[in-house]
């Protein structure tokens, strides 16, 4: 190869610039030229290796370090003028109250920042490269320390997303230095809107016309200009033209949010609930103005178990943004918020019957199942069952499919639950939810030993609490307390690998529920201590910690100081618009500490005031579809009043109710349940049915760990005596 | 102090998952100059053998015993066809093997990717893993045991074979003189072809153990190559023993980090510790070769 002269490649590099910057801007569309400037980007940091390997003899795998380092400070800078004096929008999202972390502020200076773009890859490779060619490292572990080092930083990154975006990155820049920053391809997409006058009789087109809109939010605009126009060619008598609700309303600009925001709610209806929040979450920081991906997130975050404010304050943008909407998807953020911010039944239960008329017939409705959960945790089981076997129909979502299983059991048509469960197993054969209740259909009818097996061959994926939660509490409800322990520290160990930090809390809570029964109170707080201990209360967060749970907990563990304690936190932190779905657990452990203070009365009325209120953030140990006079706690408290018939009846209501979620109230309640009503049954006289309970728990407790499996036996010498008796 | 005993056991056999991968990267690195970027993806394959294995075996009791050496099988075939197909027109050039590999395990990771579910797939625990094991006070979760178990007859063994075999000569022998070992009439061709399905099996064993411990997915080999990588810096090359002090480490000290602080700042403490010990070691552990390879 001959080699250029230096004045020849002098001049090549100039014709090469006058392409680029004089000619490309004005032959290429913008689309091309937004990839110009991409590739030119990518030509630098190649030129970067090229020097470092081929002059070098360097091969440097982490070079994407120093161009994220680059990359990182830019955007930094604009993220922060695009902000303003506030902060960056991503933030927000995480935590309203997040102050600016330290390492942003300077970053607000272009001057620092030009300086940084430089300086800091320079520091780190300056750096690494002493450390590393002080004691001759080449070659190949060079590569391979540098790639280790690639991989520290985007792991590093990933998992700082409230800091720094993570693996939705930073986007959305409006200024660069000072100039109003505005995508070239978003200027020149145009919306075209036509509309044509045909003969009636022949269909010849008689008349045409066309508007345009520059972007989404232009189109009712240009919808009402082309009215106009139709009207001054047509003649004003037409009046049957209206200005009117364009039928679909766009409602994101953004192409890449609106393909993120369809693969977000496929992977939802599959049951990916990890890569469903990963990819709505992407669409909501693409477009932060995005309702119905916000709705969408929030439905997937409350499935996959997560209990934080994320999940409030997805609906809460979603229902701020409800005038973007069509009707059919403002009825659903309506209900949404109704039901699972404001825990108010009766208006989401109106909100989604709107819904549902509004698209009957377009093929457009989806959320039968929120109805139908809305109408069941409201205790309208015929009515839901109507609904879902509509849905069933039209839209046989996992969920609906679910909903409509739970309310077939319930109105006592188990056959047809069993047909329709099937049938919605082949379908979504991966489903978690479908196969709790699978498992808990097995389980209703006794057989918790095909319970189990079906569980055991059911998907535990990653981001689907509902499996090993099923285990644990189908161990409990048989007093194998401790094998329940382990499907939960199983899913503690998983919700740790995860970002849900309160979740792992949440499950502490639950672990130390049964530990009490186990190992003694002590042993329980010791532990719910310690992990309350690792994951203190930072300032940030203080409104999404689990202060009910765990007051629960306490109750249960007799340290009553302990849950008043908390209880008070909740008070302080918690703003009360953010109270709602905790309504529900707050009456409930109200009432429980009532309990044990020795005030039934009050415990009484507490409980009374959950009647109208949705059982949003119900524990692993709760099912949404019990209302409040099946609840055993009810029972305790008409037995501390000293009226056991009430108690009684309330009893053989939780006994025999025919819910399909009750296995997780059974976990903790069953065998204490039966006792009791034995017992109640013994002090009536009654004895046929006292022992008819009591042979009942000695069944339910035969291969039950030690502790229970006294009072089982207890249980059964009891029945032995009365039956000789 | 429970606390500490635990991680450190912990670590210990999170290092010996990656000793496993590391014997075999140490093995091809040492004799061929070649490095392996696809290497995490055997241990992957051999994960997903283990999930594949139980659909045909219905009982995990008996399922993971027998995807033990179908894995060790499979990953080294698959290793060996990698070998056949693409490593060895380029001996002796470490930094394009490194390159092309890097390729290949994109391949891997993205058909992993398409064949099974993205969310991954569980591999049922046998039941004899489930529980504990009381020694000197503590308890012990026997899949740990048996973890560090398996590490340690796999090291055994590849050692004894290394020693006593007449093809662990001819390994030794290549690896310290190829041109001298050439004109001994050993066929280094073979013995590079043995050596690279050895150290594939070995990660296939390893992705075994792995998917007992953590989730069985595509990502897995990414996770674990780099501190495997890691390992064999610290290590150093050539000798057996250094690999294995190097992975206990670099094992026990990725767990202590990451319950002090969190999993992924702990990959980036581990990367620099490693960095100053090169300063102190710059030889690796044990190993007489520089780390001037080129």
């Amino acid at each position: 190869m001959t080699k250029l002269k230096p004045r020849f490649s002098l001049f090549g590099i100039g014709v090469f610039a006058v392409l680029l910057l004089g000619v490309a801007p004005l032959v290429l569309t913008d689309h091309w030229l937004s990839n110009l400037g991409k590739y030119c980007c990518w030509a630098i940091a190649a030129v970067g290796i090229g020097l470092a390997w081929g002059r070098g003899g360097m091969l440097v795998m982490g070079q994407g370090v120093f161009f994220a380092l680059g990359a990182y400070s830019m955007a930094m800078h604009l993220t922060l003028e695009t902000a303003g004096d506030g902060v960056p929008g991503f933030m927000v999202l995480y935590d309203p109250l997040a102050p600016l972390p330290a390492f942003w502020e300077p970053f607000r200076s272009s001057v620092f920042t030009l300086l940084a773009i430089v300086l800091l890859p320079v520091i780190v490779a300056g750096i690494l490269g002493y450390a590393l060619f002080k004691r001759r490292v080449k070659g190949a572990y060079f590569a391979i320390l540098t790639q280790a080092l690639a991989v520290a930083l985007a792991t590093l990154i990933s998992s700082t997303i409230r800091e720094t975006g993570g693996d939705t990155g930073l986007s959305d820049f409006k200024y660069f230095f000072g100039f109003v920053l505005k995508d070239p391809a978003n200027r020149q997409m145009v919306y075209l809107i036509t509309a044509a006058l045909e003969d009636a009789g022949s269909g010849d087109r008689i008349e045409g016309w066309r508007v345009t809109a520059h972007d989404s939010t232009q189109i009712p605009a240009a919808v009402d200009r082309l009215i106009d126009e139709i009207r001054t060619s047509v003649g004003i008598s037409i009046a049957s033209i209206a200005a009117s609700d364009p039928p679909q309303r766009l409602t994101t600009a953004s192409l890449t949010a609106l393909r993120k925001q369809w693969e977000g709610l496929q992977a939802y209806l599959r049951g990916d609930y990890v890569r469903a929040i990963r990819l709505l979450e992407e669409a909501t920081a693409l477009d932060p103005d995005f309702a119905v991906a916000y709705s969408i997130l929030g439905i997937a975050l409350s499935d996959a178990g997560a209990r934080d404010t994320r999940i409030l304050r997805s609906f809460r943008r979603a229902y701020e943004l409800r005038d973007q909407l069509t009707d059919s998807e403002r009825y659903v953020v309506v209900g949404l918020h109704a039901m699972l911010v404001l825990a108010d039944l009766p208006t989401a239960i109106a909100a989604f019957q709107s819904h549902i008329e509004v698209t009957r017939g377009t093929g457009e409705g989806m959320w039968y199942a929120s109805l139908g959960e809305a109408l069941m945790e409201h205790g309208e089981f015929v009515a839901a069952e109507t609904a879902l076997q509509e849905a069933r129909r039209l839209w046989p979502t996992a969920r609906n499919q679910e909903g409509l299983v739970t309310a077939l059991v319930r109105n006592g048509k188990d056959g047809e639950a069993r047909e329709v469960l099937e049938e919605a197993r082949a379908r979504h054969p991966r489903h978690p939810m479908l196969v709790v209740s699978r498992a808990n259909l097995e389980a209703r009818a006794g057989g918790y030993a095909r319970a189990h097996a079906v569980l055991d061959t059911g998907v535990a994926g990653p981001g689907a609490p509902q499996v090993p939660l099923a285990l644990a509490t189908l161990d409990a409800t048989q007093g194998k307390l401790r094998e329940a322990l382990g499907h939960l520290r199983v899913l503690q160990r998983e919700q740790r690998a995860r970002p849900f930090a309160f979740e792992v809390l949440e499950t502490a809570a639950a672990i130390g529920t049964l530990r009490v029964r186990l190992d003694g109170a002590d042993a329980a707080v010791a532990e719910v201590e310690e992990a309350l201990a690792e994951l203190p209360a930072s300032p940030r967060a203080l409104a999404d910690y689990p202060y009910l749970p765990l007051a629960r907990f306490f109750v249960a563990a007799g340290r009553l100081h302990r849950a008043r304690q908390l209880f008070t936190q909740y008070d302080r932190h918690v703003p009360p618009n953010l109270r709602g779905p905790n309504l529900w657990l707050e009456h409930r452990v109200r009432a429980a500490i009532s309990l044990a203070e020795g005030k039934p009365r009050d415990a009484l009325s507490e409980l009374r005031l959950t009647r109208n209120v949705a059982p949003v953030y119900a524990g692993p140990f709760d099912s949404p579809y019990m209302t409040i006079d099946q609840q055993p706690e009810l029972a305790r408290v008409y037995a501390r009043l000293a009226r056991p018939d009430s108690a009684l009846a309330v009893y053989e209501r939780y006994l025999e109710v025919p819910d399909l979620y009750r296995t997780n109230v059974d976990a903790l309640e069953l065998g204490s349940a039966l006792m009791h009503t034995a017992q109640l049954y013994e002090q009536r006289g009654d004895a046929r049915r006292a022992v008819a309970r009591y042979r009942q728990l000695a069944d339910l407790w035969s291969e039950a760990d030690p502790g229970p499996g006294v009072t089982a036996r207890r249980a059964a010498g009891r029945a032995a005596l009365i039956g000789r008796r | 102090m429970d606390v500490v005993v635990g991680q450190l056991f912990a670590g210990v056999s999170q290092g010996s998952i990656l000793l496993l991968i590391a014997l075999g990267l140490a093995l091809t690195f040492g004799q061929m100059g070649v490095i392996n970027m696809a290497h995490g993806e055997f241990l992957m394959i051999g994960a997903f053998t283990a999930y594949l294995v139980q659909q045909v075996i219905d009982s995990s009791d008996l399922s993971i015993p027998v995807a033990l050496p179908v894995a060790f099988v499979v990953a080294g075939l698959l290793g060996l066809l990698l070998e056949v197909s693409i490593i060895q027109w380029m001996y002796r050039r470490p930094l394009d093997t490194l390159l092309v590999t890097v390729g290949v395990s994109l391949i891997l990771q993205q058909a992993a990717l398409q064949i099974f579910p993205s969310q991954g797939v569980p591999v049922e625990k046998p039941s004899w893993l489930d529980g504990q094991l009381n020694i000197l006070g503590y308890n012990w979760p026997l899949r740990q045991v048996f973890t560090i178990l398996l590490a340690t007859v796999c090291v055994a063994a590849l050692a004894a074979w290394l020693k006593y075999s007449s093809f662990g000569r001819r390994i030794r022998a290549t690896v310290q003189n190829r041109d001298l070992a050439e004109t001994a009439g050993i066929s280094t061709r073979t013995v590079d072809r043995l050596t690279f399905f050895v150290g594939s099996g070995l990660a296939g064993v390893a992705g075994v153990a792995a998917s007992l411990i953590g989730g069985t997915n595509s990502q897995m080999g990414a996770q674990y190559i780099i501190p495997a990588f890691l390992v064999v810096a610290a290590g150093g090359i050539g000798q057996l023993k250094g690999t294995i002090v190097a992975a206990w480490a670099v094992g026990v000290v990725l767990s202590c980090f990451a319950y002090w602080t969190t999993g992924s700042l702990a990959q980036v403490l581990a990367f620099i510790l490693v960095i100053v010990f090169l300063q102190l070691r710059p030889q690796g552990l044990f190993t007489v070769r520089t780390r001037s390879l080129v």
